[in-house]
Formats: structure tokens, sequence, C-alpha cells
């Protein structure tokens, strides 16, 4: 089986820093993979090289067979990758069944009309904001509003889904329901890519895991293993921790 | 059709045919009130249909029209109105495609910049052709187009344009534009071509200016660079624009229509002061409406509920 | 030819970034887009030839004068009109649009106020009219002196700027007002100080051209115009980029007004700024943006 998502020698730099530091990785359809490290190691930027905001300045990202790297957002978008943002940004203007509706209406649907608003109803119920269709994203709460970009992102009906830290500020009730619903969305046979911090979430979703620092890959593996790894430990807690 | 989209088009046709008798009652001062509003708010209304959704602000308004005005100074005399028309057409898609290419890609402030100089660019260009090619600067512009068949085409145009601002109202693009004015990022994330979008709608906006300079062109007999070219124009659309609000299809015509009264009234108080007084009410306007009439018409049907 | 050409290129350039030095303040550290920027300078040409014409002094005295002035001026032009808009700006988006809108009208009333006071007549003054000979080139000594006042003025700003106190606040707050704050650096002081500079040298760079060109009160477009590409062109901001870019420009306006037509020069101007735009549209030394 060939991977879906297949990333060799990504690099990016921003003046002199180095962001992204020739990454090799690949994702299997139907895997659920986390990536992780600490903060500022380059995980949203490697979210942002594979979305389409910024162009790689080396390196190879082929999705679905195809080469993306440094193709605009849109195209990426209708290739089949949707992805969240690490601060949630809904269309302000835009009822919560318009903002779903644009991913219905530009991405691989390409559905208008009254059955496209109905599509949109039923996503928004999916990820439980069945209510809201008609209200403006500024009257949901946080997590509402997290709800409410996933269902963008699932307008897009992708094979491949970014999320970029979901699951961080949510309660524990509201961090089961999530966890669960992001199982779901997997049962699905979506393949998932996730940034996050919260470990509990990392254990229970992901089989795979990619460690990053200072725009390094420095450890893969399961969750328990990548979690030993001395040089992950060194990373979260610097040098001392060697000691 | 739904009832509510009945009844609106019903009221549109009464409202039009109403405003088409319009150069039967008034004489010749009134017709050239009532040319000097039609024109204003055929600009404006197109502006706002580019600018209010993209919240890109164009200063580029005298740079189309003025195209439009000199297509007609150049060919008005040879060819067939509805061919002049045409041409001018052809030519504000070509420089509108041309400029819009190389231009909506960049952010907001960078489109301004460079909006503000396109009028200039444009007459110096027309200057350069007509002083090394044609020989001449300035041409007499010849036709037997009477002020009420300006007013007509004017009012035609004005149809034309909120009709197409109704239809991307309700239409892809429309949600397309409005996502886009929310967050750029965001709509491309959603599938959105979002420089094919504004592209299309800046092409579309500018045409409607094109053909306004076009229909225009014969009110005046001669016409030069600096006559067509004047950025007064694209000031004046602006902030009739800002007046009236950009976030409704109604909204433009709420500040064409008492700025071209005032404006009248100050030309002819103040010949010498008129563009200190222009200042100072858009300063004003910035400042205390700043989401225009409309803002005020639905902040008034809002409260006494 | 060639080298009387790159020569008068430099000059004109010199003045360019001159003239962009003062936006580039506004705008990159007030972040007000001000439209209004040329018909300041055209004032202060006006002021120095009142000086020169009017009161028969030399017109450097003006260049000890107008500038302060300018400095209060739009001290309290920020004050008063601009504050309330940074007050009232969501975002920074928000204040670029409405600080265009509002410069714009201030353009029309300075605008008008010099077209009642002069008419839309040309003025010039005649100041150090003559030849001086450098590398075997005649150029006019007025333009050589406006070029080493406007290379004195730049040095003295980019010392102040990276050796004083107040000088490293201002660039703290164009980097990042946010982070500023956190520093304990009063942002909306510095922005109106900024404001303000950026006025004053308006000011100075309006008296150094008006030695040597002809104006009237039409021409601060013009003037505006050629400041924002040249600091957009050189990275908002940046003063190196700001010089880079005059220089550009200057040379490249000259080049095309000897070599090919000089009715194509402002083609040429937005040629250059096209084509820097889409290749780098952070401008020649601008930072990307993460």
């Amino acid at each position: 089986m060939s991977a879906l998502l297949e990333v060799a020698g990504l690099t990016r730099r921003f003046g002199g820093l180095i962001a992204v530091d020739s990454l090799d990785f690949a994702v299997e359809p139907g895997e659920i993979v986390g990536l992780l490290g600490p903060n500022g190691s380059g995980k949203t930027t490697v979210l942002n090289l594979l979305s389409g905001v910024l162009r790689p300045d080396a390196g190879r990202i082929v999705f679905r067979g195809q080469a993306i790297a440094g193709s605009p957002a849109h195209r990426i978008a209708r290739l089949g990758m949707a992805r969240t943002f690490q601060l949630v940004r809904p269309l302000a203007s835009l009822s919560c069944r318009d903002n779903v509706l644009a991913g219905l209406a530009f991405g691989r649907r390409n559905a208008w009309g009254d059955a496209a608003r109905a599509e949109a109803d039923r996503l928004l119920e999916r990820v439980g904001l069945g209510l809201a269709g008609d209200t403006l994203p500024g009257a949901l709460t946080y997590i509402d509003q997290k709800r409410l970009e996933l269902a963008r992102a699932l307008a897009l009906q992708p094979e491949l889904l970014l999320l970029d830290e979901w699951l961080a500020g949510l309660n524990p009730t509201e961090l089961d329901a999530g966890i669960a619903l992001v199982r779901g969305l997997s049962g699905q046979g979506i393949t998932i890519l996730l940034v996050e911090h919260v470990m509990d979430a990392i254990r229970s979703l992901c089989r795979r895991c990619l460690v990053m620092n200072t725009g390094r890959l420095i450890a893969t593996g399961s969750p328990a293993e990548v979690l030993a790894d001395p040089e992950v430990v060194r990373a979260y807690l610097g040098d001392e921790a060697d000691a | 059709m739904t009832g509510r989209d009945l009844s609106l088009a019903a009221g549109a046709a009464i409202a039009v045919g109403a405003l088409a008798v319009v150069p039967l009652v008034l004489g010749d001062y009134g017709l050239s009130l009532a040319i000097n509003i039609a024109s204003y708010t055929v600009l404006a209304t197109a502006w706002s249909l580019f600018s209010g959704p993209t919240r890109y602000v164009s200063l580029a308004t005298v740079a189309f029209f003025g195209i439009g005005a000199y297509t007609t100074a150049v060919f008005a005399e040879t060819l067939a109105w509805p061919l002049v028309l045409a041409i001018a057409a052809g030519v504000g898609i070509v420089v509108a495609a041309l400029v819009g290419l190389s231009t909506l890609r960049l952010s907001g402030v960078y489109f301004v910049v460079f909006s503000f100089g396109l009028a200039e660019l444009v007459r110096q260009l027309v200057t350069w052709f007509e002083v090394n090619r044609t020989r001449t600067l300035g041409r007499y512009v010849f036709t037997d187009i009477t002020a009420a068949q300006i007013y007509w085409q004017l009012l035609a145009l004005a149809v034309l344009v909120f009709a197409a601002g109704f239809w991307i109202g309700r239409s892809r693009l429309g949600l397309a534009l409005r996502a886009i004015g929310d967050d750029e990022t965001v709509a491309r994330h959603a599938g959105i071509d979002t420089t094919r979008a504004k592209l299309a709608l800046f092409v579309l906006s500018t045409l409607f200016m094109t053909l306004t300079g076009a229909v225009m062109a014969p009110r005046w007999t001669y016409i030069d660079p600096a006559i067509a070219f004047n950025p007064v124009v694209s000031f004046t659309v602006l902030i009739m624009a800002l007046l009236g609000g950009v976030h409704r299809l109604y909204g433009p015509v709420l500040g064409v229509v008492p700025l071209a009264l005032l404006f009248e009234l100050l030309l002819a108080r103040f010949p010498n002061h008129f563009s200190i007084m222009v200042g100072l009410v858009f300063i004003v306007i910035v400042y205390l409406i700043p989401r225009g009439m409309v803002g005020l018409v639905e902040d008034a049907v809002r409260k006494p509920a | 030819m060639l080298i009387e050409t790159t020569l008068s290129g430099v000059i004109l350039g010199g003045m360019y970034a001159l003239v962009a030095l003062g936006l580039t303040l506004q705008y990159g550290v007030a972040r007000i887009m001000n439209l209004s920027y040329g018909e300041l300078l055209i004032a202060a040409a006006f002021a120095a030839l009142w000086f020169s014409s009017g009161l028969m002094v030399n017109p450097l005295i003006g260049l000890l004068v107008v500038p302060p002035a300018a400095f209060a001026v739009s001290y309290v032009i920020y004050r008063v009109l601009l504050a309330p808009l940074v007050r009232r700006a969501a975002n920074r988006d928000a204040l670029e649009v409405d600080s265009i809108l509002a410069t714009f009208g201030l353009l029309f009333v300075i605008q008008g106020v010099m077209l009642a006071a002069f008419g839309g007549a040309y003025f010039s003054y005649s100041f150090l009219a003559v030849p001086v000979q450098i590398a075997g080139v005649t150029v006019a000594a007025n333009r050589l002196l406006a070029l080493v006042l406007a290379l004195a003025i730049g040095l003295g700003l980019y010392l102040a700027l990276t050796r004083t106190r107040l000088g490293t606040a201002v660039r703290a707050v164009a980097v990042d007002p946010t982070a500023a704050q956190l520093v304990a650096i009063d942002v909306r002081a510095v922005a109106a100080f900024a404001f303000a500079l950026g006025g004053a040298l308006t000011a100075a760079a309006g008296v150094l051209v008006s030695m040597f060109l002809t104006f009237n009160a039409n021409l601060g477009v013009v003037f505006t115009l050629k400041a924002l590409v040249v600091v957009i062109m050189g990275g908002v901001g940046n003063l190196l980029g700001a010089l880079i870019a005059g220089l550009i420009l200057g040379l490249v306006e000259n080049y095309v007004a000897v070599l090919v037509d000089p009715g194509l020069t402002l083609a040429a101007t937005y040629a250059i700024f096209l084509i820097v735009l889409l290749l780098r549209p952070q401008g020649i030394l601008g930072r990307a943006n993460r």
C-alpha cells in the first residue's frame, strides 16, 4: 500500500532561522499520527507547508500521488487535505451554516443550493452544533468555534485532516467528547495528522507519533516509545534532565 | 423565485419606470443634476461591489472612467454608438485584467498604493501616446446624443449594476467574496481560488466604471487627459460609497444623493474653496459615520423595537 | 553622457530616499498610511519659497525653522485627528484603511488651502544655481548641496535611531508594538513622536527639493506616490531599504527619461514597483513574516 502523504527533505527558513530542517516522513491511509514537540519546534510550520500557506524552500510533498509542494492552498484543499487552525479562525460575518457552506461550495463536493445547505446542517450536527446554523460564530463559545472549524474542514470531504491543537483548552468532559469525535472521523476512513500537547489524547488516539525539535525529526514510534526516548526527554526538559 | 423576490422585482420595476420619465419632467438644470446623480450612482455602486466585500480600497475609479471617456472621444465620430461602447468595454476589461492579475495577489495596502497612482499612470501614457503618435493633445467629442439619452443609458447601467449585485449576493461568488473579506487564508483553505474570485469581481466592477465614462463623454464637447482622468472623481466616488455604506447593495445610493446635492451647492457657493470643503466633509464622515448611512438606518430600525 | 545621467540619477535617488524616510517612520512605526504626505512636503517648499523670496533670507535658514514647525503640526494632527482612529481600530488592517481615508480627506484640505493661497501656478526661486564640475561632469550646486544635506539628515536619523534610548524604543515599536508594550514602552507616545518626526523629515525634504525644483500646489500627490513606492519597495520601516529603493528609482527614472522617453518615467516607476512586489512582497530588505 502506498502512502497517502509522503514528505522528503522538507525545509523552510525564516531569515537565518531554519524552522523546518530536511524533514522526512510518511502517513499511511487510515492512520492517526501525532506530531509532537516543544513550542517553537516547527510543528505549525510543517502544517503551513503541507496545506500551502507557506512555500517550502526545498523538499518534496506528495499527496495522493501528486507533488503539491508550493501549490496554492485552494488547490491542496480541493485535492482533499483540510485543516483547522491553532487559534480558531471562523469567518466572522458568515453564519455557521455559511461557514460550512464555503467548504462545500468550493471544495471537492462542489455543492450549491438547498441540498448543500441541508448537507451543511448535517455536518454541523455531526460536530454537535445542530442548532447553530443561523448563529454568527462570534456568539459561540470557544469550544463551539473549534467544532465549527472542524465542520468547515469536513465540508471539504478530506482524505487527510490536519488538526492544529484542536483538543487544547478543553475541560475533561469536552476532551473525552473531542477524542470520541476524532476517533469517529478516523472510523469513517479519514486519515488524521494532529499537532497536540495533550498527552492523554495522544496516548488514546495515536498508534504512531513523530517528535520534532528545532525543526528536525528526533524520534518516531508509539507514544510510549517516543516519550521514553532520552532525546525527546532532553528536548522537552532541557539538558539538566541528563544528570 | 419567492414572494419576497417578486415584490422586490415589482417595486424595482415601478421605481425604474418613474425614474425613466424624469427627463420629460425636469428642465435643463434638473436634468444635468439627475445625470450627475445617475452617473455617481453607477460608479459608487460598482465601486462597493468590489471594495465592499474584499475591503480593497480602490482609488482607481477615474482610471477606468477616463478610459471609457477617451474611447468615446476617439471613436464616436466614426463608429456606430453600440460599437463604441463595445470597444470601451473591451479596453476596460483588458486593463482591469492586467491590473488585477498583477496587484490582487498583493496585500490590501499595496493595492491601495497602486490604484492611487493608476489614474496618473494611464493619464501619462495617454498623454505620451497622443503627443508622440497623433500629435494632438485634446479632442473634440462630436455626437448627436442628447442629455436625455445619456440619462437613460445611465439608468440602464444602474439597473444592470444593481442586478449584478443582487445576483452576486446569492451566488457562490458572493459567498467566496464574503469569506475573503473575513479571512483570506481561511477562504483559501476552504478551497476558494481567492485570486480568481477577486479578479472576476474587479473586472466586473471596473467594467461599469468604464461604460459610465464612455456614456458620459458626450457631456463634454472637449476632452483632454487632465479632464478625463481628474482624480477628484475617484475621491468623490469613494466618499459617496462610504457615506452610504458598502455592505448593502442599496447603501451607496444613500450617500450619492445627499453628497451630489451638497457638492452642487458648495461648488456654486465656494468655487475657490471647493476642495477644502470636500476634504472636511470627508473627514467628518470617516469620524462620525464610520458605518455609513446604512449603519444609521439599521440602528434606527433596530432600536425602537 | 552616461556618467552625467548616472550622477543626476543618484542625486534624484538620494532625494527620493530622503522624501521616503519620513513616510517610513509614519507608516512603519505609527502604522499610519499617510496619503497627505506629499502635501506637507509641498507646504514646506512654499515656506522655503517665502523665506527666500519674501523675507529675502537664505532658504537654509528655513531648514532650521520649517521642520520643527512641521514636527509640531504633525504632532497635533496625530493627537487630534489620528489618535481617535488608533483607539477605534480593531486591528492593524482596520487602522490602515481608516488612516488612508482620513489622510485622503486631509490631502484635499491642505491642497485646497494651498490652491486658495497660491493658485495652480508653478513657483521656483533661484538659490546657488551655479554649475559645479565633478569628475568632468557638470552639476548644479543647489542639487549637490541638497544631496549632501539629505545624506547628512539620513545619517543623523540612522544614528539617532540606533544609538539613543528613544531611538531604540521607536525601533522596538516598529518591529512589534505588543512586545514593546511588555517592556514598558509607551507605544502611543512613541507612535505620536515617530509620526511627528516623520513630518519634520518630510518638511526638511520639502525645503531641500524647493531649492532646485519648480513646484505647484498640485504636485504633492506625485511625491506621496514616489514615497509610498520607495517605502514599500525598500521594506516597510527599513531605512537602508528606503535608501536602496530610492537610488534604484532615481537611476531608472533618469535612464528612462534620457534613453527612452521622458513621458514614460512613471510607467517605469510602476514597472519596477510591481516587479519588486511580485518577487519580494516584503520589500528588498524587508523580513518575511511567519
